[in-house]
């Protein structure tokens, strides 16, 4: 354990004291300040082993949290900070005085702050725009008479104790989902604790914590302790730890009243709880257990045992959670895997979302990059690792595998509610996981737990999946296939690029791993041998038939200058399949486009950021920004009601639909979408009835689909999908006459048919001609097609009501015939196929725009070429691309994966039932009259 | 009585019935009180009834459960009135030391249950204060948030929770306070956070014991308003976020508190508060409990509530938040005390499992809401109506 004396200030301590003695004495009659000291305090950051940063004084080790540096309030502090990061970081000390500097030392640079305790209390200095990565570290400014906070004796008496009679002191950030501690010694010795520490006491201890924290707020609880609210003579046992920045400094007498004990301390927010965040404060007997009583234990650290260095410590790597196209979870350490697994050496491993551990390490989340809520979620893990009584050794009693929120065991990680802030999960079974996000399932984050005394990196023999099947061999197919998509969804470089069109050449990490039954394979070569590579790709081809108006696509992932943020809309003109402008809105920094609606005349598009809080309103004929609304977290879709042209947004990160009058400036209403006291539902894709009075939304959290009365707010029908937990269902189409309703259940590669009472009519199993063991396709339903739908996500039913169009990731389009809910076709798609939405073609019949994540074109899909009711000759009519060129409009200057990130789809004017009966004239007159009368 | 002695000492009894190896891993117990358990032991006395009081065991208290450890370490779930079981108080009573203490003992069952709506909630199956049965003051359902359990500094409480969820056998249920004393085995958690032991109850048909027992000790200092939480159900965390949530509220040994009359502060007495409200601010609706401080009946007001109160009277709010959400309570129109200051306030920041407890006059009628922005909208507001005159 690395150890450092604390900063106990400068020599002159003793005579600053009794300087503060007499001025004490003097009751502030006379200028104290002139006696007050003066300290100097020299940072460095550093880039600590797993990516994270951390400060150091002087020659020291850098830490997280950085070095705590006692003062007395009057005092001065200067302060110089080194820049050795990559990254420009600031440096604030929000609530102390700060003269100097203003800006970020840049890399390498030093620059001088000087500060004034002007106040008792602990103060967080920290790294601005890194702080959440691990610069940070606290101040703490005693009172002049030397005096520590008061503290409640087991008989409630308030007991005053001088900070020179403390026993210790613990300094716990709150960070994400994570505590960094350190323990300062009655002899000022500063002890790094890492991540949620042990904290060991012996019994009637005097102990003094000081709880900071920087980013999402918190509470923090400790288990069977009171103690005083600063200022007041309010007891209390659990403290608010405010947005941004806050901290709070208490002191207990250990286990007064209580006795001795392992008394857990945590955050109570409990989506924090079920992400790892918690620890103990150890009070021990003062006897019985020798020197080791009152010994604080470490937790997981940066320095600690991480591939490839070796430790007897537990390590810790860290991914940050991102709105950055492919890098949703991106480890701290970038690509540094490079190089480090043995046959990489000068090779690109492709993706900065994977990270290799031993046994024993931990992985830790922050949400340092986004702008709105997630879940750190296990996908797939090994099946081993469900098992407590592997896990813990603590046998279940029935000696089944518990499969609910992971009693005891570490996995499935999960959480309940989506939230801000990160987590922590300590892994302990060799094998592979791969974590997600519920809300945005395209997030991926995966890790090796690879046991350092067998060959090859190991995989494991068997996964669980969320989606509820277990033991799925290493080597099947349907486990390779979903590191294949892995590797595509996180390596921007993997993506498929057809301006100009070019080989599709995919990149894998080119490294042995070990696999079922113990065999060692080069995963690259695996993956090669298994999928091909180098497909030549086509130049996009447009339909020979035009569409009418125009169709909006939001390029989720294509870059501009002018923002952070990624996404554009790119909107085409479907008379001649060229792109009018591109919009990406950078006087609010639109973040993530993912879904559109228009508003009845076609004028406005309503305009949702996924990874963001609002929805953004835009006029349509120019691109311009009308109006940037809050909404609620990670709103997904948005439509209107067809009767009274009522915008409703999904809150996909909360637990409602968003409801803004025609008209409106703002949100009026959230609808609930589950009872009170329920688990939140987290709806995404809804559709609403013809009629306007019902919203049916697939709710991702709870597998199921909920139906509710947009008038009453009632909660009408809550209908399951999926046999088992973990369908996800993702998306909701409707029928013409709202008789039926399709849901696509990504998790479960199935469509579920419900009708309009709520009654599950029928599931569409997407990958009947699959096995998932060898791969094969072929009829095995006997339906005469060969066909294979996995995670399917957006579904719209043709608005004449004759055909699902279904975007699966396999990838394909499936189209499923709507008087037999059966799959009638299969035709090709682009990596990450996701978006579809109907459009209507020139002369009669209807376009489906289907839109790939990880290509830059448009499929548009003709289901009935010759328009007779029979879709079986479903066919892809044309591509289109994506890529603007120098005479494209824009707002801001195109600046990186262009064309890429196909969610969202809109065609204008919006041709489904009852909505298309509102069309204005200027638009009615264009349609067919079939096109203008689809259905009842 | 053992609890007084022990409260003496500066430790309480703990819950559970222990082995002479597990009293030897935690030696805070005074020798004393090992030796007691020890003698407790050998004559097959639960640890618990041998501090039980004359009034209770008297009656038999057939609903009293007891958990015993036996030697393989598994456990027996044995009623009291089994007669084996029952230590004879006055034997006990007389190896004890005397001691003068104020404070009430309070004997309660509890059990979890499951909700039509799918939610968990406890319920109140037995309450006695010094030996009178006060159950009759909760309602005979389930509630949520569960029964509020008023107590006095001084007092004593020995607890006891019984899992009805009989669709999850394997899940325990437990009761974690906040405030009051008690010892680790009274934490009400697993033992993979507090390394002793599983410190709850599984149901009929489940796999380990049917009961566990807490003793709480309402020592002076832990005056306050305090939430009780599961902290078992389905992992370590508990499933407090499900509905298993109630109330302590610990009044001040010296039976007055700290009051706003709108612009001024005052003392006043407990016995002058008219009516109790417990708000709990969870994920999406403030969930309501209002007990009569007259005939001490607790009403469970269901979400968002309507609060009524007479002009003139003094009310007493106990807000406590639940789930995820950083909260801000505003009711409107008001100012009440900062707790533990001077200071009024019209607006308090409230984060899950913080509570925030004020007595004011009630002037005129107002609206609560808690001003997060999402939860605002999703309907996380009520009424406060006072009326006036005579009714």
């Amino acid at each position: 354990m690395n150890k450092h004396q604390h900063l106990s200030g400068p020599r002159a301590v003793a005579m600053a004291g009794i300087a503060r003695l007499l001025c004490a004495m003097a009751l502030l009659l006379t200028p104290c300040a002139i006696w007050a000291a003066t300290h100097t305090l020299a940072l460095t950051a550093e880039i600590l082993p797993n990516g994270q940063y951390g400060y150091k004084r002087g020659d020291g080790q850098a830490v997280i949290p950085g070095p705590t540096l006692f003062v007395r309030q009057g005092d001065t502090i200067q302060v110089t900070v080194t820049n050795n990061t990559d990254k420009p970081a600031g440096f604030r000390v929000p609530g102390l005085a700060t003269h100097g500097a203003t800006q970020a030392p840049p890399h390498g640079g030093t620059l001088s702050y000087s500060l004034t305790a002007g106040k008792t209390g602990a103060y967080p200095y920290y790294g601005e725009g890194q702080e959440l990565l691990g610069l940070f570290g606290a101040i703490v400014v005693d009172r002049p008479d030397g005096k520590a906070e008061r503290f409640v004796d087991g008989d409630g008496a308030l007991k005053s104790v001088d900070v020179q009679q403390l026993d210790k002191q613990y300094v716990l950030f709150m960070v994400g989902s994570t505590f960094w501690g350190s323990e300062i010694s009655r002899s000022g010795t500063e002890t790094p604790l890492w991540t949620n520490p042990i904290l060991g006491a012996v019994k009637d201890d005097v102990v003094r914590f000081h709880i900071l924290s920087l980013g999402p707020g918190h509470t923090f609880h400790l288990h069977a302790h009171r103690w005083l609210e600063p200022g007041t003579n309010s007891i209390i046992d659990t403290r608010l730890m405010n947005d941004v920045a806050d901290s709070h400094t208490f002191t207990v007498k250990a286990g007064t009243g209580v006795g001795a004990g392992s008394w857990q301390y945590h955050c109570h927010l409990f989506s924090h709880m079920e992400a790892g965040m918690h620890g103990n404060f150890r009070v021990d007997a003062p006897s019985g257990q020798g020197d080791q009583a009152g010994l604080s234990i470490a937790g997981a650290s940066p320095y600690g045992a991480i591939f490839p260095n070796s430790s007897t410590e537990p390590g810790l790597v860290t991914f940050v959670i991102s709105d950055e196209p492919g890098s949703w979870f991106r480890s701290a350490r970038g690509d540094a895997l490079i190089g480090a697994i043995p046959g990489t050496e000068g090779r690109r491993i492709s993706t900065r979302s994977l990270e290799v551990i031993p046994p024993g390490s931990s992985v830790n989340f922050i949400m340092a990059d986004t702008r709105t809520v997630h879940t750190m979620t296990s996908l797939i893990w090994p099946s081993e690792a469900d098992d407590p009584a592997k896990e813990t050794g603590h046998a279940h009693p029935d000696g089944k595998k518990p499969r609910s929120r992971g009693h005891l065991a570490s996995m499935p990680f999960d959480q309940s509610r989506a939230y801000k802030g990160g987590g922590i999960v300590k892994l302990t079974t060799p094998g592979l996981y791969v974590f997600t996000c519920k809300v945005h399932p395209y997030m991926f984050g995966a890790v090796i737990v690879d046991d350092p005394a067998t060959d090859g990196l190991d995989l494991g023999e068997a996964i669980d999946l969320a989606t509820g099947i277990t033991d799925l061999p290493t080597s099947s197919d349907l486990a390779t296939r979903l590191l294949r998509t892995f590797f595509i969804a996180t390596s921007p470089g993997n993506w498929q690029n057809y301006q100009p069109p070019t080989p599709w050449t995919l990149t894998y990490p080119s490294v042995p791993v070990r696999i079922t039954g113990g065999a060692v394979a080069d995963l690259s070569d695996v993956l090669v041998a298994r999928y091909g590579n180098h497909q030549v790709l086509t130049a996009p081809v447009p339909p020979a038939t035009p569409g009418v108006g125009e169709v909006w696509v939001n390029t989720q992932f294509e870059k501009t200058a002018g923002k952070t943020k990624p996404g554009t809309i790119t909107a085409i003109d479907t008379a001649n399949w060229s792109i009018i402008r591109k919009i990406s809105l950078p006087q609010i920094n639109m973040n993530n486009p993912h879904n559109m609606w228009t508003n009845r005349d076609q004028s406005v598009v309503y305009q949702t950021q996924w990874f963001d809080n609002k929805l953004t309103l835009i006029n349509r004929s120019n691109g311009a920004l009308i109006r940037n609304i809050q909404v609620g977290e990670a709103p997904a879709h948005v439509m209107t009601r067809p009767d009274t042209d009522d915008i409703t947004v999904t809150n996909n990160g909360e637990d409602g639909i968003s409801f803004i009058p025609a008209g409106g400036t703002e949100v009026s209403k959230m609808i609930p979408t589950q009872k009170p006291g329920q688990l939140a539902a987290n709806p995404h894709g809804h559709w609403i009835s013809a009629d306007g009075t019902r919203v049916v939304t697939p709710n991702i959290f709870t597998n199921d689909v909920g139906f509710y009365d947009l008038d009453s707010e009632a909660v009408l029908e809550r209908t399951p999908t999926g046999t088992v937990p973990g369908a996800h269902p993702i998306a909701i189409a409707m029928m013409p006459d709202s008789s039926k309703y399709y849901a696509a259940n990504l998790l479960h590669h199935s469509v579920s048919v419900v009708d309009g009472d709520g009654t599950l009519l029928k599931t569409i199993n997407l990958i009947a001609d699959y096995n998932p063991i060898d791969g094969t396709i072929v009829d095995r339903d006997g339906n005469g097609e060969a066909t294979a739908g996995m995670l399917p996500i957006q579904l719209p039913v043709s608005p004449d009501g004759r055909a699902v169009v279904v975007a699966t990731m396999t990838p394909s389009i499936i189209v499923i015939d709507t008087k037999t809910d059966t799959v009638a076709k299969m035709l090709p798609c682009d990596p990450g196929c996701h978006g579809a939405n109907f459009g209507a073609k020139k002369g009669g019949g209807y376009y489906a725009y289907v839109t790939s994540k990880f290509s830059n074109e448009l499929i548009v899909v003709d289901v009935d070429p010759n328009n007779d009711g029979n879709i079986s000759d479903a066919r892809i009519a044309g591509r289109v691309s994506l890529v603007g060129n120098g005479g494209t409009p824009v707002d801001d200057p195109v600046s990186g994966l262009p064309g890429y990130g196909g969610q969202g789809v809109l065609g204008i004017p919006n041709v489904y039932n009852s909505w298309v009966k509102h069309l204005p004239d200027s638009w009615k007159s264009q349609l067919t009259a079939e096109q203008r009368n689809p259905g009842p | 009585m053992k609890s007084k002695y022990l409260h003496a000492t500066g430790d309480i009894g703990h819950a559970r019935h222990a082995s002479p190896m597990r009293q030897s891993r935690h030696s805070m117990l005074k020798p004393v009180i090992v030796l007691l358990l020890s003698v407790g032991m050998l004559l097959g006395v639960p640890a618990e009834s041998i501090g039980s009081d004359t009034a209770a065991s008297g009656k038999g208290e057939s609903l009293q459960p007891l958990v015993k450890a036996k030697t393989d370490g598994r456990k027996e779930v044995i009623r009291a009135d089994d007669k084996k079981t029952i230590s004879t108080p006055a034997a006990t009573a007389k190896s004890q030391p005397a001691q003068q203490s104020a404070g009430s003992r309070h004997i309660i069952e509890m059990a979890g249950e499951e909700t039509e709506d799918g939610l968990l909630a406890y319920r109140m199956v037995s309450h006695r204060i010094d030996g009178v049965d006060v159950t009759s003051r909760y309602s005979p359902q389930a509630t949520i948030p569960g029964p509020t359990i008023v107590l006095t500094e001084g007092d004593k409480v020995r607890l006891t929770i019984r899992n009805a969820v009989n669709t999850r056998p394997e899940q325990q249920i437990s009761v974690h306070v906040h405030g009051v004393h008690y010892t680790i085995l009274s934490d009400g958690t697993l033992k993979i956070i507090n390394r002793v032991e599983d410190e709850g109850a599984h149901p009929q048909h489940g796999t380990g014991g049917r009961f566990y027992t807490y003793l709480w000790d309402v020592a002076p200092g832990t005056a306050g308003t305090w939430p009780y939480h599961d902290h078992n159900f389905e992992t370590h965390n508990g499933s407090e976020d499900r509905g298993l949530f109630g109330t302590v509220i610990v009044n001040p040994a010296s039976g007055a508190v700290a009051a706003s009359n709108g612009s001024s502060a005052s003392s006043v007495s407990i016995q002058d508060i008219r009516k109790d409200y417990v708000l709990y601010l969870a994920d999406d609706a403030f969930w309501g409990m209002e007990i009569d401080s007259a005939t001490k009946r607790q009403t469970p007001l269901g979400v968002n509530p309507a609060l009524t109160a007479g002009g003139g009277e003094y009310v007493r709010f106990h807000l406590i938040a639940m789930g995820t959400y950083l909260n801000r309570f505003r009711l409107e129109g008001y100012r009440w005390l900062e707790p533990g200051t001077t200071q009024l306030i019209q607006a308090k920041n409230i984060g899950p499992l913080e509570n925030h407890a004020f007595t004011i006059k009630a002037l005129n009628s107002a609206s609560y809401v808690n001003e997060n922005f999402s939860r605002r909208l999703m309907g996380m507001r009520g009424s406060f109506n006072v009326t006036h005159g005579t009714p």
